[in-house]
């Protein structure tokens, strides 16, 4: 007999918290003084401090106390825990890795995904190299900053501009290679010798390589993905908000104004959606704010469609005109005989639009438009990895790939929940 | 019996006369929204007052927007877009220049599309439930999430970098005068493998998921079943009956392709540098360079209506019970 290996959605949660464990029990640490820190100088109305914090550090906090939260949550209330048993195929581990990664980014990535270090070294390297790093404390460290700042720096180690990069380490030989802006030192070990007596020779490992400037492709993947999902989640609310109401709107009055509206639309889906796009985004300018209001606006068409299908079907049914005859007003007309109907199909709907807005999102980036240019997005990583083509093809296959898989799984749970709804749908 | 279908269709052909007008009057209302003047690329601080005033009055920018889009409707039921701003040419004299590429690149795409998919129907079809059908369709599912420009990328990479069999941009070699008239013709089928295969996969997990979803609703139907107890041979109930009546839902969905492919296909134009509508309409967008914009828009848009409307007369012709629902 076979045994099929059943995941549960735990099981992520408890990888995330080895993880966390394992590669950051130190930034753990060090983040839990910080909070404290933060804390201290709030109740103590020292506001002048806390702007010295970068939004990283206020993301660190609140990834970590929300990872706190559900696995208390899942200690202390069966609700979660039921919900945290539940089974997932791997569709769904892709949907909950996602989440993962919108949710905790900076507890799995290793470094901000703008961050650069020495180009010269770090760029263009393949998946898996592994750079070693040494600290210098040779000098001296300045006494003038605060506590906050200190503790930043005992958090983020890298993060100091007076790193070192090392070629070859030897634990029995006496002295390190260093090499750092093209110039190559022989130096001492004990030079390097921190106060606690150990050398801080740490080493990083580039899973996905890393880009043109020296950033790490596996951080900017994950913070990637925050991007996508936030541009996808917002534009799908500003197109359920114009198109549900609408299409409600035509499918009760039917009429001169369904037909109006019908022709209405009809004449936004006649213009290629893209140039649509291109023209409102030129004329609003861009950033992250426009491009998700562009693609709500371009996407509400298809949700009005639906709607007003759904709703026309409905009040043609007889169960729903018995309810009228009975007299029900509107608003429970609304609530108990329509919303429950149409609330699936619109689910999948909105679900498909999502996956398109992705799509649209990293197709615009791609084109060097839209919120690429500002932060980190996977549409623009490609189109960086198109000029790198024959130097470096994990520029372009990494974030290519993910997009796919992405964009895969959402299609499938589309088409699941489509499915259900009418089962002669066989793919 | 005669006289009325002919109606529903001058019916139709009115419907999407009133739909082309509409778009019209929604791109011009998008163009005058934005923030730049429609002369402002033209006019630097260093331009003397007057002459800044003559190119104002040349794009009739100082009137009101009423009056730009009344003096639009006029030209525009002329048949004048106007003259290019950044090309300096009438701006059906830069199209003519694009058009002929883009329209036999979308029908060559969309022949190629709608032949490969619908073998793979029929032969996914023919083998149901084998492991052959099963690779097709879990791998029609990837390839349906496939975004173009990440498949273009990758068949970059893979056939013209790694491999080294297909060029990696433009029409033609540069030394395609000096070739013959079939080495020609090679080196124009070498340039377009890549561009019609990224396009064309785009499309053809579409087509196929929607023919094979009808034809296995169709082998399942009750006068099938019963076809088949009459005796009949398998071959014979697929492709005379089961194949043309799957087509309707097929035919109207790829006219709006069609529209869509004679529009310009965007992504692909651009990774593998073709000149094509896309990039044309795209240019003229980032110059500000709004009677091309309108122009591109329309031809795009009347291309859409007028695909539909011939996928929507054809469909009638095969099933004359669709005539009446198309007009909703």
């Amino acid at each position: 007999m076979k045994r099929k290996v059943v995941f549960r959605i735990w099981w992520s949660l408890l990888l995330l918290l080895l993880i966390v464990l394992i590669f950051k029990s130190k930034v753990v640490f060090y983040t839990s003084l910080l909070f404290y820190q933060v804390l201290e100088n709030i109740i103590s109305g020292n506001t002048a401090s806390l702007m010295q914090l970068q939004t990283l550090d206020y993301d660190l906090i609140a990834s970590l106390i929300f990872l706190w939260i559900i696995c208390f949550s899942a200690i202390l209330s069966s609700r979660v825990r039921k919900l945290l048993n539940h089974k997932v195929d791997p569709t769904g581990i892709i949907i909950i890795l996602l989440a993962i990664a919108y949710f905790f980014a900076p507890l799995i990535t290793t470094n901000d995904p703008n961050y650069k270090k020495d180009i010269g070294l770090t760029k263009l390297q393949p998946p898996f190299t592994v750079l070693n790093f040494v600290r210098s404390t040779s000098i001296e460290q300045d006494e003038s900053h605060d506590d906050i700042t200190n503790l930043k720096n005992k958090l983020k180690p890298y993060y100091q501009p007076d790193n070192y990069y090392i070629t070859d380490i030897n634990k029995n030989d006496s002295t390190v290679v260093l090499i750092q802006n093209n110039r190559q030192e022989e130096i001492l070990k004990k030079h390097l010798l921190t106060d606690e007596g150990d050398v801080k020779i740490f080493s990083k490992l580039f899973i996905l390589g890393t880009d043109e400037f020296g950033r790490d492709i596996f951080s900017r993947v994950v913070y990637g993905a925050r991007l996508s999902l936030t541009i996808g989640f917002l534009s799908i609310m500003i197109a359920a908000i114009i198109g549900i109401p609408l299409g409600f709107y035509a499918g009760f009055k039917g009429g001169i104004i369904n037909s109006l509206l019908t022709r209405f639309t009809e004449a936004f889906l006649s213009i290629p959606t893209i140039f649509l796009v291109l023209m409102i985004l030129a004329m609003l300018g861009n950033n992250l704010f426009s491009v998700i209001i562009v693609l709500g606006l371009s996407g509400w068409m298809t949700l009005f469609k639906i709607v007003k299908s759904e709703v026309l079907s409905i009040t043609e049914k007889e169960y729903f005109k018995s309810a009228v005859n009975i007299g029900l007003n509107k608003k429970k007309l609304l609530t108990r005989e329509i919303l429950p109907v149409i609330s699936s199909p619109m689910l999948a709907s909105m679900i498909i639009q999502f996956t398109n807005v992705i799509l649209a999102e990293s197709t615009l980036s791609y084109l060097g438009l839209g919120s690429g240019i500002e932060s980190v997005s996977w549409g623009s990583m490609i189109q960086s990895g198109q000029e790198y083509l024959s130097s470096a093809w994990w520029m372009l296959v990494m974030p290519g790939v993910v997009l796919v898989i992405t964009l895969f799984v959402f299609n499938e749970a589309g088409s699941r929940i489509r499915k259900k709804l009418n089962p002669r749908i066989t793919i | 019996m005669r006289i009325p279908i002919i109606y529903l269709y001058i019916q139709r052909i009115l419907a999407s006369i009133v739909i082309l007008f509409l778009v019209v009057s929604l791109i011009f209302i998008i163009t005058r929204l934005q923030p730049g003047d429609a002369s402002s690329s033209f006019i630097s601080p260093r331009i003397s007052p007057k002459l800044i005033e003559q190119i104002k009055s040349d794009y009739k920018t100082e009137s009101g927007i009423a009056k730009q889009y009344f003096a639009f409707v006029t030209n525009f039921i002329q048949g004048d877009f106007g003259i290019s701003f950044s090309y300096r040419k009438p701006v059906i004299e830069v199209i003519k220049n694009y058009l002929p590429f883009t329209i036999i690149f979308g029908i060559v795409t969309f022949l190629f599309q709608l032949i490969v998919s619908f073998f793979l129907a029929v032969i996914s079809v023919k083998t149901r439930g084998t492991f052959f059908d099963r690779i097709i369709k879990k791998s029609n599912i990837v390839l349906y999430s496939t975004p173009a420009f990440v498949t273009g990328l990758f068949f970059l990479l893979i056939f013209s970098l790694q491999l080294k069999i297909f060029p990696s941009s433009g029409l033609s070699s540069l030394d395609i005068y000096q070739k013959s008239w079939g080495g020609k013709i090679i080196d124009y089928i070498f340039h377009l493998t890549l561009p019609v295969l990224t396009l064309s996969l785009t499309l053809i997990p579409i087509y196929f998921k929607l023919l094979r979803d009808n034809l296995d609703n169709l082998l399942d139907a009750a006068f099938i079943v019963n076809l088949r107890s009459m005796g009949m041979k398998e071959n014979i109930i697929l492709f005379k009956h089961v194949i043309p009546n799957s087509l309707p839902p097929l035919i109207s969905s790829a006219g709006i392709d069609f529209g869509f492919l004679l529009s310009g296909a965007l992504i692909t134009e651009i990774i593998f540098g073709l000149p094509g509508m896309g990039r044309l309409t795209v240019g003229a967008i980032f110059a500000n360079d709004y009677p091309l914009i309108l122009g591109c828009c329309f031809l795009a848009s009347a291309f859409m209506i007028l695909s539909n409307l011939l996928a929507d007369i054809i469909r009638g012709m095969i099933d004359r019970r669709s005539i009446k629902g198309m007009l909703e």
